[in-house]
């Protein structure tokens, strides 16, 4: 076989453990407490729920220092994505029940195994 | 496998040029010695002969080849002995009359001492004797092949590109150059991925908006492919893109040590603007069936593309490789049967759509080696399909910049590959239709067009599907754009 040849890479690219979650409208993150906080005043405590050292992350920062008067829908619904960084060695599997009872949340999954579609 | 004797060598790793090189045979070295036609001396296998007149020549000469152990010679023509006693009988008095083939080749005998390195002093000795007109080493020859080893600059693949050709076969995009001069300048293209050839030499400057580079060479191979079926430079070797004018940016899909697309095409919307061009080359399986599908499925990443696409930039998406029909019921209002505003593309059957074997077994596929696998621009059995997938480009064996199978050699920056398949290689070929579109549209209007029109114009103006065994319309991958059509119509 020649070099760099041959079927797709079967080589798994190593990401950090995460879960990606979509809150509802009408919710916000609070960076400092780290909670989730409805219009209604409604909060759900995060770290209660997840080990120590996670980290919560829009998933699209770079539109967070937009004026939401500014945005566009699409931009707006972007930005109710999360990353739900959890600790190295940790199993997201394990936590998609417990995050999933948070009422903020309206989408929750375990991130997609992205690969090149290529076919050699 | 094991090594053959005189099997060619057709390692990769010689760089350069390729062509196999071929390893001579261990032949064992002989003298071939040309008696003189005015020599009445002849020969038999024992040793030289001839009559009383010339004893005392073909003595001497009967006594080199004791000296080196000579045991017989051959005619190097393979002639009768009666043939080579007429010599003595025919031989002519003076050089100036003629003979015929017979009796020239009579006189020619081939000597093979015990020993090769007898041969040159044999030699010598032979030339010295009154009735030899020449004694030679006898040549090696090989083969008359082609150069072997290294060149100074790499070959020129630009033939082998069959989708810049014309419309069937390909985009006719080589046709658009010269009537049109579009060749995406004005226009930037973003390509979102892992990891790109940065040096290679036959790729423009590549500016990184950002993103963790994969450490990984199918992931870097993969890039470079992509991005030289675009924007390769146009020169005596290597390749040609199909929008070469056009300015290129690389994001990788990889975010804060996260595949993150959705973050990936914000960061690519951030930089570009309108009348550019992303294209997103990754998919993912479905977790519904777990075949690979296009990563507009994910809501944020669809809703990244839409942000994309209201800013005027044109978003070129891989259909991707998992043989999934998006019209499915499960699937039903999710981004796989919505629009985006991207263009979908899928993977279609070239014109040369031959199998070949590279270790890969396709016999799990009904795929023979070297059987064809289908129809020109049917739908290729792995390609994704569906009303959401808006047209179709090359999705087998494009030949492009990477990998090293065309050409190959220690130095990366000089590897070819004439293999580079999937909605891989079938979605920049699009997406430098797009950029010429748009570099066409700046220059006659003085401004980029909506991205939707860019896509219904690459549909319209389209050289249609084709059905094949197993492969129906109804599996729909869009027809293969027709530049030299679509330029018109801007």
């Amino acid at each position: 076989m020649l070099p760099s040849m041959g079927p797709e890479s079967k080589k798994r690219v190593k990401t950090k453990p995460h879960l990606i979650m979509r809150v509802k409208k009408g919710w916000h993150f609070d960076e400092e407490t780290y909670q989730f906080i409805s219009d209604q005043g409604q909060c759900v405590e995060t770290k209660a729920d997840l080990p120590a050292r996670t980290r919560l992350e829009y998933r699209v920062p770079q539109l967070v220092r937009t004026s939401t008067n500014l945005l566009s829908k699409d931009e707006a619904d972007l930005l109710r994505y999360f990353n739900i960084m959890l600790p190295p060695g940790s199993d997201p599997s394990e936590y998609l029940v417990i995050v999933k009872k948070w009422p903020c949340v309206e989408d929750l999954h375990l991130p997609p195994e992205v690969s090149l579609p290529n076919k050699l | 496998m094991a090594k053959q004797k005189g099997k060619t060598n057709t390692k990769a790793k010689d760089s350069g040029f390729l062509n196999p090189q071929i390893r001579p045979r261990k032949l064992p070295r002989y003298v071939i010695a040309e008696l003189r036609h005015d020599s009445q001396v002849s020969f038999a296998p024992s040793g030289f002969d001839g009559p009383t007149a010339v004893k005392r020549t073909y003595d001497n000469m009967n006594r080199i080849l004791e000296d080196f152990k000579v045991k017989r010679v051959e005619s190097h023509f393979d002639m009768r002995e009666s043939q080579i006693r007429l010599r003595s009988t025919a031989a002519p008095t003076s050089l100036k009359q003629s003979v015929d083939a017979d009796f020239a080749q009579a006189g020619f005998v081939r000597i093979m001492p015990r020993s090769a390195k007898d041969v040159d002093p044999l030699t010598k000795r032979l030339k010295r004797s009154k009735a030899v007109w020449n004694a030679v080493v006898a040549p090696e020859p090989v083969p008359a092949a082609a150069p072997t080893g290294t060149s100074t600059f790499s070959r020129n693949f630009e033939p082998c590109q069959g989708y810049l050709h014309s419309a069937p076969s390909g985009i006719a995009a080589m046709e658009a150059w010269i009537k049109f001069n579009a060749r995406g300048k004005g226009i930037t293209i973003c390509d979102i991925e892992g990891n790109w050839n940065f040096k290679h030499e036959d790729l423009p400057t590549l500016g990184h908006i950002g993103g963790t580079l994969i450490n990984d060479l199918g992931w870097k191979n993969h890039g470079t492919a992509v991005v030289g079926e675009m924007v390769s430079k146009p020169s005596r070797s290597g390749t040609v893109g199909i929008s070469h004018r056009a300015r290129v940016y690389v994001q990788s899909a990889m975010v804060g040590g996260i595949f993150n697309a959705s973050a990936a095409i914000t960061n690519a919307t951030k930089k570009l603007n309108k009348g550019d061009v992303i294209l997103i080359e990754l998919h993912a399986p479905s977790p519904r069936t777990g075949k690979y599908i296009a990563m507009q499925y994910w809501n944020d990443v669809f809703s990244a593309i839409r942000v994309a696409v209201a800013k005027g930039i044109t978003v070129v998406e891989a259909a991707g490789n998992g043989n999934e029909n998006f019209n499915q019921r499960i699937y039903n209002g999710s981004g796989l049967q919505k629009d985006s505003g991207a263009i979908v593309v899928g993977a279609g059957i070239p014109p040369t759509n031959h199998m070949d074997y590279f270790g890969n077994d396709w016999s799990s596929l009904g795929f023979d080696r070297y059987s064809q696998i289908g129809v020109p621009r049917s739908r290729i059995f792995f390609s994704n399909y569906g009303k959401i997938v808006n047209v179709q480009a090359w999705g087998w064996h494009v030949t492009s910049t990477g990998y090293g199978d065309a050409q190959g050699g220690t130095n990366q920056n000089r590897w070819y590959t004439h293999r580079f398949s999937g909605t891989s290689s079938a979605s920049p070929i699009v997406t430098g239709a797009a950029a010429c579109i748009q570099g066409q549209a700046m220059v006659k209007r003085g401004a980029p067009l909506d991205p939707k029109d860019v896509r219904d114009i690459l549909i319209k103006t389209g050289t249609p599907q084709e059905p094949g065994p197993g492969v129906p319309l109804s599996q729909h991958i869009g027809p293969q754009p027709n530049l030299l059509k679509a330029l018109a119509k801007v």
